[in-house]
């Protein structure tokens, strides 16, 4: 099986947080012995971009949007690079 | 009535620039901010909710969003809604009415990252369930984070399903991670967002 992410639930929570707050270890089968889903099948989007594309068409923009400005609790003027690229 | 304020709303023209890769959809990014004390109605919420961007393509999405700051570094009752234009993010848009949404809570600080992650699988159509999604939110609270994806038909299990399946792997999330259902129709019912889940863990 996976490894689990770094960071996701983990045993730092304490069970005082209540049912339901954060991810936990459920008993239940292992979710390889889970059959298939039968699916929909849907027409692809035309317009289809993995995450790899998305991030390979970022450049850096100094201009900020104007609808940005007007909400200065969260307009940034010097932009931030994405997450995936630090 | 109580969408006197949000009837008049006019959507912003977009279109992708020249040379610019298209999106599927255009989308709008809204920010909320809870005032302290103030109980949720749907009269605050349209008060305290604003556009601050819409996009068509890939690059006027990055020029917005590098713009805005990270959700981590929002303050307590502060969400971003990234919806499909013509979508407000509301239970009562008759995009949302029949629908629902996956919820997961988050320990504080990774809600950065896996908004990030969230967000560029919706645009970029990696949930393949045809026109079913509406938007995704992130919400900032006091103890921790929620990421939700909401969708237009709860009743169809196996949309939801595959849009759980595909949550789960963009977001890397470990196997037993809880994930909670809500439909809109009950969140309307007892005025909450994230109370009286469905929960599933599997």
């Amino acid at each position: 099986s996976p490894p689990p992410s770094p960071g996701i639930g983990g045993p730092t929570m304490s069970s005082s947080a209540g049912p339901g707050l954060m991810p936990q270890s459920a008993p239940g089968p292992p979710p390889s012995s889970l059959a298939p889903v039968p699916m929909t099948q849907f027409k692809l989007a035309e317009h289809r971009y993995g995450r790899e594309e998305m991030l390979a068409l970022y450049r850096k923009t100094e201009r900020m949007p104007a609808g940005v400005e007007e909400v200065q609790s969260i307009a940034k003027k010097e932009p931030l690079t994405p997450m995936a690229l630090l | 009535s109580k969408d006197h304020q949000v009837d008049k709303f006019v959507w912003p023209k977009v279109k992708p620039g020249q040379g610019e890769h298209q999106l599927q959809y255009s989308y709008s990014m809204w920010f909320s901010k809870r005032t302290p004390g103030n109980k949720a109605s749907s009269t605050n919420y349209e008060q305290n909710i604003k556009t601050v961007g819409s996009f068509a393509s890939v690059e006027q999405f990055w020029t917005l969003y590098t713009h805005l700051a990270r959700p981590c570094d929002l303050t307590s009752s502060s969400d971003y809604h990234l919806f499909k234009q013509g979508i407000k993010p509301m239970w009562e848009d008759d995009a949302n009415k029949s629908g629902g949404k996956w919820i997961v809570r988050l320990r504080k600080g990774l809600a950065s990252r896996l908004w990030e992650n969230l967000i560029l699988a919706m645009l970029g159509e990696q949930f393949m369930v045809g026109d079913e999604i509406c938007g995704a939110v992130v919400s900032i609270r006091f103890a921790e984070d929620i990421i939700s994806i909401w969708n237009r038909t709860s009743s169809d299990v196996t949309i939801s399903l595959r849009i759980r399946d595909t949550l789960r792997r963009v977001l890397n999330l470990p196997p037993n991670t809880i994930m909670e259902y809500k439909t809109h129709t009950d969140s309307i019912k007892d005025n909450s967002s994230f109370r009286n889940t469905d929960i599933f863990t599997k």
